[in-house]
């Protein structure tokens, strides 16, 4: 998000890929941040020139983005951000035309929620998942439960796939799951090591990192809690990559709320499967593989 | 100049302090000389990312010894900017 508040923000909603003429079909991708829209662009290339992409990007919504600057307590619920995606999915006419839901990690919960919202001739063929977790309560976190013993391996993923490089998540310390800099300090030598962040930066700098990066996981976990889902209105395709937030064979807890449910697998972790280029076709085909 | 740019005197902060301290980060993180480094310009249109803003946030509050307000960045956009908003900030901590 450009940081000044004086200069109009981004669009919510974004066009990716050549779009050559009227499409035949379309992808509405629901995006909750993190990493760049622009991550998108290897998923649009690989579509028939038939099918338009877009992403709703909620990192353009102030009271979402900036939770994850303020200590992860959004002014927004999960059900005002699928309003505010589907209200402008519509003022654009985007749901002219079949198309798949694809939602990645939360952007898949505003995703199931967006459906919810829709009339019965706007709802999309299928739902495709990327590496989301249900909202439901046997996949919710308290915030106590968010540490960084859980939270230091993802953010290595996070801040490998991001800045492009491999981090190995350390093996926590004799401080306990508590301690937060030395793990910090050990993913810090390996990030200059590799290139992954500039030379010269500090363990203060790394911090703030990821100190909102927590927030945004928190910021997430408590939309979750307070948003009561009801059943999947159109087929989910979830698709898990060989490394996911969660190491479970079970499907996320999307069973409880999908009668229609099918589990892929790809390749990649849970932020490098927008771009690995094997997981990108396998989304491709599953977008593709809907009838539409 | 009473303020260093590796560590920070107890001396009341200046906007050219702070604005050096900035050029100086920003200039070493871009690999480019200060002079290169426009105050005026703003910080999405140097060649940082969100991560690379969040380590300046973080060093710079280090610096400072004191936490900014995270949307410091978004309410004063460049080098120029928000030297001023931090001064005026410390001024009101010291109040």
């Amino acid at each position: 998000m450009r940081p000044d508040a004086r200069r109009p923000a981004p669009p919510l909603v974004r066009a990716f890929g050549p779009a050559a003429g009227t499409p035949r079909r379309r992808v509405l991708v629901v995006h909750p941040g993190a990493l760049p829209a622009g991550h998108y662009a290897e998923l649009a290339a690989v579509l028939p020139p038939d099918a338009a992409l877009h992403v709703v990007d909620l990192e353009q919504v102030p009271e979402y983005f900036q939770a994850a600057l303020r200590g992860g307590r959004a002014g927004v619920t999960v059900p005002e951000l699928a309003r505010q995606a589907a209200d402008a999915l519509r003022a654009q006419g985007l749901f002219d035309r079949p198309w798949t839901l694809v939602g990645w990690s939360f952007g898949g919960v505003v995703g199931h929620a967006l459906t919810a919202l829709l009339a019965t001739h706007e709802l999309p063929r299928r739902a495709v998942l990327l590496d989301s977790i249900a909202p439901v309560p046997a996949y919710t976190r308290d915030d106590e439960e968010v540490g960084a013993d859980l939270v230091v391996p993802w953010f290595c993923m996070y801040l490998a796939a991001k800045r492009g490089g491999t981090l190995t998540a350390p093996v926590p310390g004799p401080a306990g799951p508590g301690d937060v800099d030395g793990p910090l300090t050990a993913v810090l030598g390996q990030a200059l090591e590799h290139g992954v962040l500039r030379p010269g930066t500090t363990l203060p700098g790394l911090r703030k990192v990821y100190d909102a990066y927590v927030d945004g996981l928190l910021r997430n976990n408590r939309l979750v809690r307070g948003f009561r889902p009801g059943p999947a209105r159109v087929p989910v395709t979830l698709l898990r990559p060989e490394r996911g937030l969660l190491d479970t064979p079970a499907p996320l807890g999307w069973e409880e709320l999908a009668g229609d449910l099918t589990v892929e697998h790809t390749p990649g972790d849970h932020y490098t499967m927008l771009r690995d280029p094997v997981a990108v076709k396998t989304t491709a085909a599953r977008v593709l593989d809907s009838r539409t | 100049m009473s303020e260093t740019i590796e560590g920070r005197s107890s001396a009341p902060l200046t906007p050219a302090a702070v604005q050096a301290w900035l050029v100086e980060k920003v200039a070493h993180k871009l690999g480019v000389p200060p002079a290169d480094v426009d105050p005026d310009q703003y910080f999405d249109e140097f060649d940082l990312d969100s991560t690379e803003a969040l380590v300046l946030s973080g060093e710079l509050e280090n610096w400072l010894g004191f936490e900014l307000e995270t949307t410091a960045l978004w309410y004063h956009p460049t080098i120029a900017e928000l030297s001023r908003h931090i001064v005026e900030r410390q001024a009101e901590h010291a109040a």
